[in-house]
C-alpha cells in the first residue's frame, strides 16, 4: 500500500464546496478516504459530494455553520452515524470580514472572527478527537494561513485568528500524542481561489502580486492538498504540533 | 508563469516520482540508506555519497535489488571530491532532479573541554560542505528544473536546530549551532535559487534509529519517548514519506520551509522531571 493512501479512513472537511477545501476532499477522496462535505449551503455540498461520488468515490454531504456549536456536533455525530467513525478531520472553514486597520474594526467584527475561526476549530476538535482516540489514533489538520506569520495593518483580526491556529496544534498535539492523535497546521500563501481571485484574474495585478514570491507564481489549490493528504497518511505519521508553510517561499523572502 | 493551470494533476502524479533522478549524500547508513531506498522502490535512480569505499559496497549490495543505484566514495568537505561526484553523476544521469545533504557529524563535550577542532569539523560537514554542494550542483539541478517541476534540494536539518536538546546529558554546541544555521541556509539558498526553478527545504527529524543514537538509545531510551507527544522514535517510512513529498508534484510549490519530523518533541515542554 502506497506510504500516502487513506484507505478505510473517514475524513470530515469543513469549508470543502469550493477552493483548497474542496481540493483536500478530492485528494483524500482519490486516496481512498471516505470524505465528508460541508459548507453552509446544503445544495452546493450536494453537487461537490455528487461529484466526487460519480467518479467512484464515497462522499457525503452535510451542510453546517461553524458559527453554531449544535450544527458542529450534527456534522461530527452524522460523519459518525453515516459512515462509522472519524479518523480525519480538516478544519479549513473561516470568515474574513473586515478589511482595514485594527484601530477601527467594530467588536462585532472582531468577536465574530474570533467566534467563527478560533472557536469553530476548538469546538470540533474537543467534539472529533476523542473518537479518533478511541479506535486508535487520527489527524487533525487546521488550515491556517501565512498572515498568522506576520503583522498587517489591513488584516489583523484574521492574522490573530491564524496564528491561533498554529497554538491550538501545538497544545492539542501535546495534549493528544500520547493517544496517537496528531495535530498539525498548513500555512498557505496566496492560492488561485475564488477567495483571492482580485488578486490572479487581472494579468496587471497578478504580475505585481507575484513580484514578492520568490517561485513567481501563486500555489494551486492541489499543492495545498497534496500537503494535507501528506499530513493525514502513513508518510506524515511522524510529524505533529506544526505548521507547514506553503507559499512559494513567499514569507521567508523579505 | 503564467496563469495556465500544470496539467499533470492526475493523483497518480500528485506524488510520483518515478524517472527522477537523485543524489544523497551520507547514503550509506542510518536516515540517508532509509531515504536512498525509499527514493529507489518510488522509481527514482539514485547515487549514493559516503566517504569510505567499503561503506558504499556494503550500501550498494544492500541497495541493488530495488533500483538503479550508484555509489561514489567521496568527502563533501573536499572540493576535489565534490567535483569527483558530480561528474559521476553527469556521466550517469545527465542531470540531477533531488539533491539530499544528509551527510552529517556530531561531537559532544562538556563546555571547558569542547575543543575548536570538534566545533569546526562538525561545522565543515553538517553546514559549510551543504552551502559548497549545492552550489556547485545548480548547473546540474538546472538542467533537471522546469517551472511546473523545479529541481529539488532537500537539507536534513534536525529538531535541535530548533530546541537545545538535554536528553543526552551531553552537550552538543557545533551540532545544534550548525544545523541551526542550515535551517536559515535553507532559506537563504530558497529565495536565491527560485527564479532557477530549484527549491530548497529542510526536513528536521527527531530521533530515528542510526548509528548516531545507538549511545543515547542504549542510556535514555524511556527519557526520550517521555519528551515525545507520540511517546515513541521515528520510523524509516515517516521520514522516506516526508522526502518523497517534497520531491513530488504535490510539493512543488512549498519553499524554504523547515519541517520539523520529530513526533513534536520540538513543540512540547516535554517532561523535565527526569532532568536532575
Amino acid at each position: 500500500m502506497s506510504l500516502f493512501s487513506l484507505e478505510g479512513k473517514v475524513a470530515l472537511i469543513t469549508g470543502s464546496t469550493k477552493g483548497i477545501g474542496k481540493a483536500i476532499a478530492q485528494r483524500m477522496a482519490e486516496q481512498g478516504a471516505k470524505v465528508v462535505i460541508s459548507s453552509r449551503n446544503q445544495e452546493l455540498c450536494d453537487e461537490v459530494a455528487g461529484e466526487i461520488n460519480s467518479i467512484g468515490g464515497t462522499a457525503i454531504a452535510v451542510a453546517c455553520n461553524i458559527n453554531y456549536k449544535e450544527q458542529l456536533e450534527n456534522l461530527v455525530a452524522q460523519t459518525k452515524q453515516q459512515l462509522g467513525g472519524i479518523d480525519i478531520l480538516v478544519c479549513n472553514a473561516a470568515i474574513n470580514p473586515y478589511f482595514g486597520p485594527s484601530q477601527e474594526i467594530p467588536d462585532s467584527a472582531f468577536d465574530k472572527v474570533m467566534h467563527a475561526n478560533i472557536g469553530s476549530v476548538h469546538r470540533l476538535c474537543q467534539l472529533a478527537i476523542p473518537t479518533m482516540a478511541d479506535s486508535g489514533g487520527g489527524a487533525v489538520i487546521i488550515v491556517s494561513s501565512i498572515g498568522g506569520l506576520k503583522g498587517s495593518d489591513a488584516l489583523g483580526a484574521y492574522a490573530i485568528s491564524k496564528a491561533a491556529d498554529m497554538q491550538i496544534a501545538r497544545n492539542l498535539a501535546v495534549e493528544w500524542g500520547p493517544k496517537n492523535v496528531r495535530v498539525n497546521c498548513i500555512a498557505p500563501g496566496l492560492v488561485r481561489t475564488d477567495f483571492a481571485r482580485a488578486l490572479w484574474e487581472n494579468p496587471e495585478i497578478y504580475a505585481a502580486t507575484v513580484a514578492k514570491y520568490p517561485l513567481r507564481r501563486i500555489g494551486e489549490p492541489d499543492e495545498i492538498a497534496g500537503a494535507a493528504v501528506l499530513l493525514a497518511s502513513d508518510a506524515g505519521s511522524f510529524t505533529t504540533g506544526q505548521t507547514l508553510v506553503i507559499d512559494g517561499g513567499g514569507t521567508i523572502a523579505g | 508563469m503564467s496563469d495556465a493551470k500544470p496539467d499533470n494533476f492526475q493523483v497518480a502524479n500528485l506524488f510520483s516520482l518515478a524517472g527522477k533522478t537523485a543524489l544523497v549524500t551520507g547514503g550509506s547508513s542510518g536516515l540517508g540508506l532509509m531515504m536512498a531506498q525509499g527514493l529507489l522502490q518510488n522509481g527514482v535512480r539514485v547515487v549514493i555519497a559516503s566517504r569510505r569505499q567499503e561503506k558504499c559496497d556494503q550500501a550498494l549490495a544492500e541497495l541493488k535489488d530495488y533500483g538503479e543505484v550508484h555509489a561514489v566514495a567521496a568527502d563533501v568537505t573536499k572540493a576535489e571530491d565534490r567535483e569527483k561526484l558530480l561528474s559521476a553523476i553527469e556521466e550517469k544521469f545527465g542531470a540531477l532532479s533531488i539533491l539530499i545533504n544528509n551527510a552529517g557529524a556530531n561531537w559532544g563535550a562538556p563546555l571547558e573541554e569542547f575543543p575548536d577542532e570538534g566545533f569546526a569539523k562538525v561545522v565543515d560537514i553538517n553546514l559549510n560542505a551543504v552551502f559548497s554542494l549545492s552550489r556547485d550542483a545548480v548547473p546540474l539541478l538546472e538542467k533537471a528544473a522546469s517551472e511546473s517541476d523545479p529541481a529539488r534540494i532537500i537539507n536534513i536539518g534536525s529538531m535541535d536546530g530548533i530546541h537545545v536538546p538535554i536528553v543526552s546529558r551531553v552537550p552538543t554546541f557545533a551540532y545544534v549551532a550548525s544545523k541551526a544555521g542550515l535551517h536559515h541556509l535553507t532559506k537563504a539558498m530558497a529565495v536565491e535559487l527560485a527564479a532557477k526553478h530549484i527549491t530548497v527545504n529542510a526536513v528536521a527529524p527527531g530521533f530515528f534509529e542510526s548509528r548516531m543514537t545507538d549511545y543515547v538509545f542504549e542510556h535514555y531510551l524511556q527519557d526520550i519517548e517521555d519528551d515525545c507527544p507520540l511517546q515513541r522514535i521515528g520510523q524509516p517510512e515517516e521520514i522516506v514519506g516526508i522526502v518523497a513529498y517534497l520531491a513530488s508534484r504535490a510539493g512543488a510549490y512549498t519553499n524554504g520551509t523547515v519541517i520539523p519530523v520529530d513526533g513534536g518533541t520540538s513543540i512540547s515542554k516535554g517532561k523535565r522531571d527526569w532532568m536532575d
